[in-house]
């Protein structure tokens, strides 16, 4: 009779075990769903962008050729094209979760790559000003490397495309906490912090 | 006498009887108690067990419903790429056209990008993989600034103070024109289009622990 009581009692305390395990298991997937900062990081790098770029070097050389009254100056234009990548730097994003409040900190869109389409560059590309100087080889790779200078130079001061880079960042992440308290029930607030030049944080953009 | 005592044995082992058959009874309930509770517990345990495993799994599929994934990616914004079109318009001579009048260089922005509405989401439940296709990519828009215009004139004479207007025209053909040609910009805003889908999707399928892969088109 006590050895039947004591087996009861045993499997009814294995049940309630199972039960509590199961129920435990439920609540600790739920808390395991919000935002996670790898899967932000891992956002801002596909929001980096590839940005196609076809663009105008111009060259201009004063007195390249001639003596004193007869001199003439060099100047000439070459169209390359290649691409910019402009994006995050998603290993500076920073966030926080507390409660309902989510924290970004991250820093501006920038260059982050560039490559010029050498194929691009061929004796049509070179459009030379009818009083200009004599265009020779030389010239032809120094503005190759003045095409590489300029792109990347045209492109980081190109504020509407840094702008553009940096908004479809933000949107993403922005979609990704407003989806992920969709699932949780959650509705998340989220608060900017942009990282200046000098590595300082701050609500206000530069 | 004989018939009475015989009488009262009989009720006696009568009742004796009836006792040990209740003793009997109540040996057989105590004795199937034991199996009882342990089929309670075994079925309970199933109940909960199915519960705790399909239970998830109902959680991951209602998640990763066709309306869910359109509302995930729903930001229509996010449907157009920017290109940069700096380029040199040649501009010929209106009467002669065959002879040149100037070369103009412009600065361009061209933006390409596809119908959100024509996106197109499959989930494949068998094969646990959820398909997203991404419509044609077409150039949407070509913006030219006009304060951006630079000349080289063959002609001098063509440098009149109506130039910059038949430049403009010109600059605008020409970045349509080119851009429209250039395969490169469909293939990057396409790439672009592909990584934007799966920031979009994947934190869900990898955060939900899904099985589910994507495959984007």
């Amino acid at each position: 009779m006590m050895k039947m009581r004591k087996i009861s009692a045993l499997l009814l305390t294995l049940a309630l075990t199972f039960t509590c395990i199961s129920c435990a298991k439920t609540e600790e997937q739920q808390k395991k769903i919000k935002p996670q900062v790898s899967q932000m990081k891992s956002i801002c790098e596909l929001a980096t962008m590839e940005c196609y770029y076809h663009n105008v070097a111009k060259y201009t050389e004063k007195d390249a050729e001639g003596i004193l009254l007869w001199t003439k100056d060099k100047h000439f234009w070459v169209e390359y094209s290649g691409i910019v990548k402009i994006g995050i730097d998603a290993s500076l994003v920073v966030v926080e979760v507390e409660e309902n409040s989510v924290t970004i900190t991250i820093p501006n869109a920038k260059v982050l790559g560039n490559e010029v389409d050498k194929d691009s560059l061929t004796k049509g590309s070179f459009i030379v000003d009818q009083d200009s100087a004599g265009i020779r080889a030389e010239d032809q790779t120094k503005a190759f490397a003045v095409a590489q200078e300029n792109m990347v130079k045209a492109a980081s001061e190109d504020s509407a495309l840094l702008a553009s880079a940096q908004q479809r960042a933000q949107k993403l992440l922005e979609g990704y906490v407003t989806n992920i308290g969709n699932v949780v029930g959650k509705e998340y607030s989220i608060k900017w912090k942009y990282i200046d030049a000098d590595g300082h944080a701050s609500t206000k953009k530069d | 006498m004989y018939n009475q005592d015989y009488e009262k044995k009989k009720n006696i082992d009568l009742s004796y009887e009836s006792t040990t058959g209740t003793n009997c009874r109540k040996k057989t309930s105590k004795k199937l108690i034991l199996p009882i509770m342990i089929l309670v517990i075994v079925v309970a345990a199933v109940i909960f067990s199915t519960t705790w495993l399909f239970g998830g799994q109902e959680k991951k599929a209602e998640i990763l419903t066709i309306s869910e994934l359109e509302n995930i990616i729903n930001i229509s914004e996010l449907s157009t790429f920017q290109a940069v079109y700096n380029g040199i318009a040649k501009v010929m001579n209106e009467k002669k056209s065959d002879q040149l009048d100037y070369y103009v260089s412009y600065e361009a922005k061209v933006n390409a990008g596809f119908d959100f509405e024509k996106l197109k989401i499959i989930k494949d439940e068998e094969v646990k993989k959820i398909t997203v296709t991404i419509p044609e990519i077409k150039i949407t828009d070509v913006k030219v600034d006009i304060a951006s215009l630079d000349y080289i004139f063959k002609n001098n004479k063509a440098n009149t103070n109506t130039v910059s207007e038949q430049a403009y025209k010109a600059c605008i053909a020409d970045a349509t024109s080119e851009s429209e040609k250039e395969s490169k910009i469909y293939d990057l805003a396409k790439q672009n289009a592909k990584n934007i889908m799966e920031a979009l999707i994947s934190p869900f399928i990898k955060q939900l622990d899904s099985e589910y892969k994507l495959e984007i088109n």
